[in-house]
């Protein structure tokens, strides 16, 4: 039996597994989206507003960055100087998640907001404590009741104007974007990057709007990832031993500017990144040059900063 | 008032079970609808996404590479419309809680639904990897292994056979092919060992994906048949189908009440006109009666005359009214001797021959029943050439010539007629004439004019009453004169008696009691009256041959001064008073009984006799009478007037006089007008005969000398 027998054996069943080929599965970004600018407005000030947290001293864009959507560190710090035990997800194109978190517990963009207000090692307030602060201040009452339209300011219409102001956080137009949409050609290197993704399969799990962000995968597939008592997996809330370092797929989007990786910031860089998970999820060891096609292919996601934090934005 | 009320509230009623209905069908109809439209488009829509679901299920499990977007988008709208539907308030209706049931089963089936399609996309990430790698690796295989080495292409084989029987197993999706994959997995590992490096980790790591598929294959299988089998679907469109039985059940529902509230509409209404139709005839009938009523109340139920309520009404519409008053005379007694009967037979025959008089009359004229025998004929004399005295001598005459038969009984009607043009007072007016007609010895009929008014005479003569008085409280000598009527005994044939009759001379003027007894009576002047002429009478009869009599009343006897200067004359009078006959009026009057047995007692020592005036007409004291102690009995003068061709008449004074006779009273004929009437007061038998055919009253000198004329004195 030849070598080339075996060769086209294995072709002609890859071939047939594959089946016929779909769509692309990545979309772009939509350049706007539609949102309440009132709401958008007073959530966008109370985003910035540190006074939520116990201290006074952290606002939601302490670990969300406007630059990135996400925090420098590996992980972020809360009131008091506390640090957190994960790297933040980023802000940015949240709203395209199929859940929020890590782990998906928090089934909506208000949901995950009262998540850093209330835990003890980021902004530790609670719904009282932010309605005190909140219904003291005249222009917040102003705003609320002309928003709202109700006397008193009430903790869900907090969250949802954050939530509301979140949503205006999309990054559109990345090159890749406008590949899709046949504005620009890539690099011969950044569509080559493009084929590996999904000939090595990245793109099972990286797909749609936020080219992840939309499914619960694991983290070690094929050889085991750390594991500890504190990592934000499925695991932490269904207590199921097979959704040990089960998150939610995060999103590539604009992941060239993100650094660092991971839910614990494990890798500093993309190039680590993506050899940890050739190894952890794929199970083998990225060549070089696969790492550099790939990086070359994710830097193509790297959007515009959203308009409502550009200058005159909201 | 009770049906009115009635009919309004059922009415009101009515309309409003009319605009219940109408509300109730239309808001229950368009809510109906609009209801069933959303809540069946959701459940539409929801079916339909289950099944966008399952197709995109089936590509994810084909496809190597899948958008889930599209998935989780689809998850999310099927959720929402669960959630929506959750939240549909009309699904919470009796009618729909089979299918709101069904809906709440449905929602956790679905929660758990999406939870493992959650699973299912990461079984299917790490099968379709695995799947993939194993293949890829197995490319990278040739390129590090020498199928020319026995050894090396064992491996080769190997990982060939384990490529198929993923590709199988996978497309099969069949875990049953898997049988033998862990025994190469594990003869995969044992091949590892005997490598190094790149060689080594390669077969590891298609050892390690091999386990994983093996692993995660048969659940991935369980799932995805699990979630591309019928189940939800089947659930769904159960929600759908009961949602449909609860739809029709509610319409059938809606339209039973609507039914029943028709049905109660109509019942209303036909209540309603039923109501409406009953007071129409109610009305009807009240109609009816109230013109039967007004008939009979403008109608004599006795005679089918109209009455005096229709004269009442009916002289108001005409120009000039004339009525004839027409009375049956003595009518009283015809009632008295053959009962009421009789005598409303009498009325009734009457009755119809003054209809028969005013049918030939040429002019118009209505007939009334004014009293018991009061009728009176109603004409406009401005319609008629004919003078108001032609046309009461005519009915005079009319009635004088018919005779009225019942029983073989023939009444001779004899009638007195009053008339008058006195628009104001024409009823009163014409019964003054009446009156005047009944006082009347010889007048029938007479037309109203003022003199006959006494009311009017004595208001004219006031002044003269009031002289009167004066001159009788002076006792101004002949103010008070006799006039004396003859009186004839019948067993005699001559003149024996005279009847003394007050006149009252003022101012030259000699009046008759008719024109001053009433005055008297009401000055209380009678008794001085009555005094005087028995005075007189006695100064007349001092001397003389001839008996008289003196008239008194019963009033004249209650006073006891008047009865004391009475009394006092006649004790005076000494032998005169027994020439004195006392004639009792007004007799049917007397109250008190004791009183007049007394006074009789009290004349009779003085010699007098005692007489009954007016005897016979309307007495229903009888025995009282009879039993006072009198001596004759005078008839009343309306019965002899007519007795010469009057039967009934002659009947009633028969039986007077036998009566009288038997009791010992002599009797008298007042009103003797005529010799046929003499011959019949004759013939009967009464003792006394007084009458203008007898004699007319005259004053002293000329009675003295009239009697001296023909010889009597």
């Amino acid at each position: 039996m030849s070598p080339y027998f075996g060769i086209f054996v294995v072709i002609s069943i890859f071939v047939s597994t594959i089946g016929c080929l779909s769509e692309e599965p990545i979309s772009p970004i939509p350049s706007d989206i539609q949102y309440d600018t009132d709401k958008a407005r007073l959530g966008k000030r109370l985003f910035f507003d540190t006074k939520l947290s116990s201290d006074g001293s952290v606002s939601c864009a302490n670990c969300h960055r406007i630059n990135n959507g996400a925090d420098v560190g590996k992980f972020s710090y809360g009131v008091g100087g506390r640090e957190g035990n994960r790297n933040s997800p980023t802000v940015f194109n949240s709203v395209f998640n199929f859940r929020q978190m890590y782990n998906g517990s928090a089934a909506d963009l208000a949901r995950q907001a009262a998540a850093p207000i209330e835990n003890p090692v980021e902004m530790h307030n609670d719904s009282q404590g932010v309605l005190r602060y909140l219904r003291n201040d005249s222009s917040y009452i102003k705003e609320f009741e002309k928003v709202y339209g109700k006397k008193e300011i009430e903790y869900r219409d907090v969250l949802d104007a954050i939530a509301e102001f979140e949503k205006t956080l999309i990054t559109p137009n990345s090159r890749f974007d406008r590949y899709l949409r046949g504005e620009i050609d890539l690099s011969e290197e950044e569509k080559e990057g493009y084929r590996l993704f999904k000939t090595l399969g990245c793109i099972t799990c990286h797909n749609g709007t936020n080219v992840g962000g939309n499914s619960y995968q694991k983290m070690g597939l094929i050889n085991p990832y750390p594991w500890s008592e504190d990592s934000p997996d499925r695991f932490s809330i269904s207590k199921r031993e097979d959704d040990k370092n089960v998150y939610k797929v995060p999103s590539l989007r604009n992941i060239a500017v993100t650094a660092p990786y991971f839910h614990d910031g494990s890798a500093a860089t993309l190039e680590e990144a993506l050899a940890k998970m050739g190894y952890y999820n794929l199970g083998f060891k990225l060549s070089k040059r696969e790492i550099a096609l790939l990086k070359a292919f994710l830097q193509t996601l790297t959007g515009e900063i959203p308009k409502s934090l550009r200058k005159g934005g909201l | 008032m009770a049906w009115v009320s009635m009919r309004l509230i059922l009415a009101l009623l009515a309309a409003l079970a009319g605009v219940v209905i109408f509300l109730f069908t239309d808001s229950f109809t368009e809510s109906y609808y609009k209801e069933t439209r959303r809540v069946g488009k959701e459940l539409m829509s929801l079916e339909n996404t289950l099944n966008e679901i399952r197709a995109d299920l089936l590509k994810n499990g084909i496809l190597l590479y899948f958008n889930y977007d599209i998935l989780n988008e689809e998850l999310k709208r099927a959720c929402e419309t669960i959630e929506r539907l959750y939240s549909d308030s009309s699904l919470k209706k009796g009618s729909y809680l089979q299918a709101y049931w069904k809906l709440l089963d449905f929602r956790k089936d679905f929660d758990k639904f999406v939870s493992k399609v959650e699973r299912f996309v990461r079984l299917n990430g790490s099968i379709k990897n695995s799947a993939l790698y194993i293949q890829t690796l197995h490319l990278r295989a040739f390129e590090l292994f020498d199928s020319s080495k026995e050894e090396e292409k064992k491996v080769l084989l190997l990982l060939s056979r384990i490529s198929v029987t993923v590709s199988i197993a996978k497309n099969a999706q069949d875990p049953d092919f898997l049988h033998d994959m862990s025994g190469y997995a594990e003869e995969l590992q044992r091949y590892a060992k005997r490598y190094k490096n790149e060689k080594r980790a390669l077969l590891r790591t298609i050892s390690r994906h091999v386990r994983l598929f093996v692993e995660l294959f048969p659940e991935y299988i369980e799932i995805f048949q699990d979630l591309t089998d019928d189940k939800l679907k089947q659930k769904s469109s159960e929600i759908l189908k009961s949602y449909q039985d609860g739809s029709r059940r509610e319409l059938s529902t809606i339209e039973y009440t609507v039914q029943i509230m028709l049905l109660l509409y109509l019942l209303s209404l036909s209540i309603v006109i039923y109501f409406i139709f009953r007071v129409e005839k109610e009305n009807r009938r009240l109609d009816k009666l109230h013109t039967v009523l007004m008939k009979s109340l403008m109608t004599d139920s006795l005679t089918g005359l109209e009455n005096r309520v229709a004269f009442a009404q009916e002289k108001d519409g005409l120009k000039s009214p004339v009525l004839i008053l027409v009375n049956i005379d003595r009518f009283q007694h015809i009632n008295d001797f053959y009962g009421t009967d009789m005598g409303d037979k009498v009325l009734v025959r009457f009755a119809g021959v003054l209809s028969r008089f005013i049918a030939r009359s040429s002019e118009s004229m209505s007939l009334y029943r004014l009293g018991g025998d009061d009728f009176g004929i109603l004409y406009d004399a401005s319609s008629t050439s004919s003078s108001i005295d032609e046309i009461v001598q005519r009915t005079y005459l009319f009635v004088e010539n018919e005779e009225i038969k019942i029983d073989d009984i023939t009444f001779d009607i004899s009638i007195s007629i009053g008339a008058s043009d006195d628009r104001e007072r024409l009823f009163e007016t014409a019964d003054i004439a009446l009156k005047h007609v009944k006082r009347s010895e010889r007048e029938r009929t007479a037309i109203y004019n003022e003199s006959l008014d006494n009311r009017s005479e004595i208001e004219r003569n006031l002044a003269t009453i009031r002289e009167l008085k004066k001159a009788l409280l002076e006792k101004r000598k002949d103010t008070v004169i006799p006039y004396f009527q003859p009186l004839m005994d019948m067993h005699k044939g001559e003149i024996t008696h005279f009847e003394a009759l007050a006149r009252i001379v003022l101012n030259s003027k000699v009046m008759k009691p008719e024109n001053f007894l009433e005055a008297t009576k009401m000055a209380k002047l009678s008794g001085m009256v009555t005094y005087e002429m028995l005075k007189r009478t006695l100064e007349v009869a001092h001397g003389c041959s001839y008996t008289f009599s003196v008239n008194i009343s019963a009033g004249d006897m209650y006073n006891q001064k008047d009865r004391n200067l009475i009394l006092g004359l006649l004790e005076d009078a000494g032998e005169s008073a027994s020439k004195i006959t006392l004639e009792i009026l007004e007799s049917e009057e007397i109250y008190d009984y004791a009183i007049v047995k007394d006074f009789i007692k009290e004349v009779r020592k003085f010699g007098c006799k005692v007489a009954i005036d007016d005897f016979g007409s309307g007495y229903s004291n009888f025995e009282n009478i009879l039993a006072l102690d009198i001596d004759i009995i005078k008839i009343d003068g309306t019965l002899i007037h007519r007795i010469d061709h009057d039967t009934h008449a002659q009947l009633i004074v028969r039986t007077i006089v036998t009566f009288a006779k038997e009791a010992g009273f002599k009797t008298v004929a007042e009103y003797v007008h005529s010799e046929s009437v003499l011959q019949m007061v004759r013939a009967i038998g009464i003792d006394y005969a007084q009458g203008y055919h007898i004699g007319k009253p005259l004053g002293e000198i000329e009675c003295i000398k009239e009697n001296l004329r023909i010889g009597r004195l």
